[in-house]
């Protein structure tokens, strides 16, 4: 019957599947004749054989080179409830290492320069009753070699949620790499030592010289934690790096970047990208809230994921994302980006958000358009179907409340919201420059830049004039009265007259005039009369 | 005959009667900052807090804020105190709200359940308190419960002599 059970025992497959060290064969026979010179039944046969296999995982020089058992090279010293230590929580806690539901983060204390943590501190964080639970002082005797005690010990460490007065029973602890006050923060930093604590462990947890993957899955609670159970082993990863996959989300990790956490929604997006050799990389933190609680962010070495809580998920990449975050992220101007970082319909990229967009090009920085100029640029055909291209500048405030931004080849412009038009290159350059802009006698644009039917050529109309501009004849003005009329009559630049070769003048018998390219138009503001010529 | 030896260190002083031998510590901040761990995320430090601990029996070098690794070694007749101060900041907190550092104990709240350890024999008592403007925890424990009345007067010798001053 034993020799059954062997076969079929975690240690057995184990050596089978290539364990195979002598070390390990070794205790796998110091195993057999340990419990060949006893009663064995099948239950404490697979129990002492899955904590001898974890021994062996956890330190196998120690455990088969040293004297002692196989319960101490994984649950370190004192493990039995005569020892008087209170158990780990995921021991009891199905595995999880959070505290049970009917207790609260009570006080910690830290063991310097801890294998369990690769030498950095590792912090044992004490899980005490509520004081409207109960529970029963007893020894812990399901599964696993840690035996301690649960709801016995009435004692507190006292650093963490000292709103709650009191002492009562320490129900388990939870360990941790990361320092309290940051896992919670609701604990203090006031620091305590137990150097008599050092070796205390867990078959359930990790053990001594664990990867950084595995302590960031133990920090986070480990099957207790939104991640749940691990889906496959810890393996190499682009770079380097290494990751696992569990039922809720992703854990990578990458010499330069870090072990972090991807869950949920974003985990999907993310390995919908092509996770760490997509375009968004190695995760530089793990989820963190949105100031305002209404979603959630992941930064990785190339954007950042974001989610608004109900709304899709979204990638924002590179100089966009950083142009984004310097604007305020989704708390911002902009607000949560409605879409990913995407091409824009040619070269460059954009991404849109609920109150704007991000434009960037190869030769221009990330820039954000927003409000109305962003509607009057894409009812145009944005970058490159309005002919503006990128913009290249930050919306600006003018004197008079009106506002402008400029673009590769022209700008936006408005005296108010509902009154924004673009104004092309070269005709923007005539109007910013030696015209004075909004504040000279053109005033603000009425109209868009259109082109001239049949001819190469542009126009724009403001408020007290218009502007024609061909490569003949560069861009030329005149007002909006007597002569304009004329010259739409006569079919503007598309007509006989075509583009204007001046600006409009006056002559020495007070006469005003406009040359053109075929013919002249005067108005005389004496007698009304216009004349073509 | 010696009758008293005077320590003083951190704010904290007593005059530890003949019997008794104690240490007052703190942590130097600089080697605590050196130990910080390379899995923090933020550049916010631990902080170092003055521990006093005064025992019956001869205290270990190495031992635990809490007497891990000095207890086990005491005597039916030993006692042992650890006056461990806490931040500031928790000074108006619920679990350091009573005032003023206990003089007197009552045996009957000794109990070896109050114990960070569990050890046969023992009892402890543990009491957050704050006195001027500092935060505290006293822990006690008794080498034998059924000795509690005369082990907790032991005791009361040594708190009655301690001192606190103000945080500078």
């Amino acid at each position: 019957m034993v020799e059954n059970d062997r076969e079929r025992s975690p240690v057995v497959a184990a050596t089978n599947a290539g364990v195979g060290s002598s070390l390990a064969v070794r205790a796998v026979d110091r195993v057999s004749r340990l419990l060949g010179g006893r009663r064995s039944t099948r239950r404490s046969f697979l129990f002492r054989a899955a904590v001898v296999g974890s021994a062996l995982a956890v330190d196998p020089v120690g455990y088969t080179l040293k004297p002692g058992t196989a319960y101490a090279s994984v649950c370190g010293s004192s493990n039995t409830c005569s020892g008087g230590w209170s158990v780990f929580c995921c021991t009891i806690n199905d595995g999880a290492n959070t505290c049970p539901d009917y207790s609260y983060v009570a006080g910690w204390w830290k063991v310097d320069a801890s294998a369990f943590c690769l030498g950095a501190p590792r912090y044992y964080i004490d899980c005490n009753r509520r004081p409207s639970r109960s529970c029963r002082c007893r020894c812990n005797t399901s599964g696993g070699c840690d035996r301690r005690r649960t709801c016995c010990n009435v004692f507190r460490y006292g650093q963490c949620n000292t709103q709650i007065k009191g002492v009562t029973a320490v129900v388990c602890r939870i360990v941790t790499c990361t320092p309290p006050w940051e896992w919670d923060r609701r604990c203090g930093r006031t620091v305590r030592t137990s150097e008599s604590t050092r070796t205390h462990s867990s078959a359930c947890l990790p053990g001594r010289n664990p990867s950084h993957i595995e302590i960031k899955y133990q920090d986070l609670g480990l099957v207790g934690s939104f991640l749940g159970r691990p889906d496959g082993r810890e393996r190499d990863a682009a770079r380097n790096g290494r990751k696992r996959r569990y039922a809720s989300g992703m854990i990578l990790w990458h010499p330069d970047q870090g072990a972090h956490e991807v869950h949920g929604w974003l985990a999907t997006r993310y390995r919908r990208s092509g996770a760490e050799t997509g375009p968004l990389g190695y995760p530089r933190t793990d989820h963190r809230p949105i100031g305002d609680r209404s979603g959630q962010v992941v930064r990785f070495e190339r954007g950042s994921l974001y989610r608004k809580f109900g709304g899709p998920t979204k990638m924002v990449l590179g100089r966009s994302d950083r142009r984004f975050r310097a604007l305020g992220g989704p708390r911002g101007q902009l607000g949560y980006p409605t879409s990913d970082t995407e091409a824009a319909d040619g070269p460059g990229k954009v991404t849109r958000f609920e109150r704007g967009a991000i434009f960037i090009s190869s030769d221009t920085d990330a820039i954000a358009v927003r409000g109305s100029i962003l509607s009057v640029y894409l009812d145009l055909g944005g970058p490159h179907g309005s002919g503006l291209g990128f913009p290249v500048a930050t919306v600006r405030s003018l004197r008079d409340g009106g506002r402008k931004q400029r673009f590769e080849a022209g700008l936006i412009i408005g005296r108010s919201p509902r009154r924004v038009f673009a104004v092309r290159e070269p005709i923007r350059h005539r109007y910013m420059g030696e015209m004075g802009g909004p504040d000279g006698p053109w005033g603000y644009p009425i109209t868009h830049t259109g082109g001239i039917v049949g001819k190469d050529g542009l126009w724009n109309r403001f408020e007290r004039a218009v502007a024609y501009w061909s490569p003949q004849t560069g861009a030329r003005w005149f007002e909006r009265g007597a002569i304009y009329r004329r010259y739409r009559t006569e079919g503007g630049a598309s007509g006989w007259l075509g583009f204007p070769t001046a600006d409009q003048d006056v002559t020495s018998d007070g006469r005003q005039r406009v040359a053109f390219q075929y013919g002249t138009i005067s108005y005389d503001p004496v007698t009304g009369t216009v004349e073509v010529a | 005959m010696r009758r008293s030896v005077n320590i003083t260190a951190h704010g904290l002083a007593a005059a530890l009667p003949r019997g008794w031998e104690g240490t007052i510590t703190a942590e130097h901040q600089a080697q605590v900052d050196a130990q910080v761990s390379a899995f923090s995320t933020s550049a916010r430090m631990p902080e170092a807090m003055p521990v006093a601990q005064f025992a019956t029996f001869a205290l270990p070098a190495i031992r635990d804020d809490f007497g891990g690794g000095a207890v086990e070694r005491m005597g039916r007749d030993d006692v042992f105190i650890s006056l461990l101060e806490y931040g500031s900041e928790e000074v108006t907190s619920a679990l350091f709200s009573d005032r003023g550092l206990p003089r007197r104990l009552d045996p009957r709240a000794f109990s070896p359940r109050m114990l960070q350890r569990r050890i046969r024999g023992h009892a402890g008592l543990q009491l957050f308190f704050h006195d001027r403007g500092r935060a505290f925890c006293l822990y006690v424990v008794l080498g034998d419960i059924v000795d509690a009345y005369r082990l907790v007067r032991r005791a009361e010798q040594v708190l009655a002599t301690i001192e606190i001053e103000e945080r500078a």
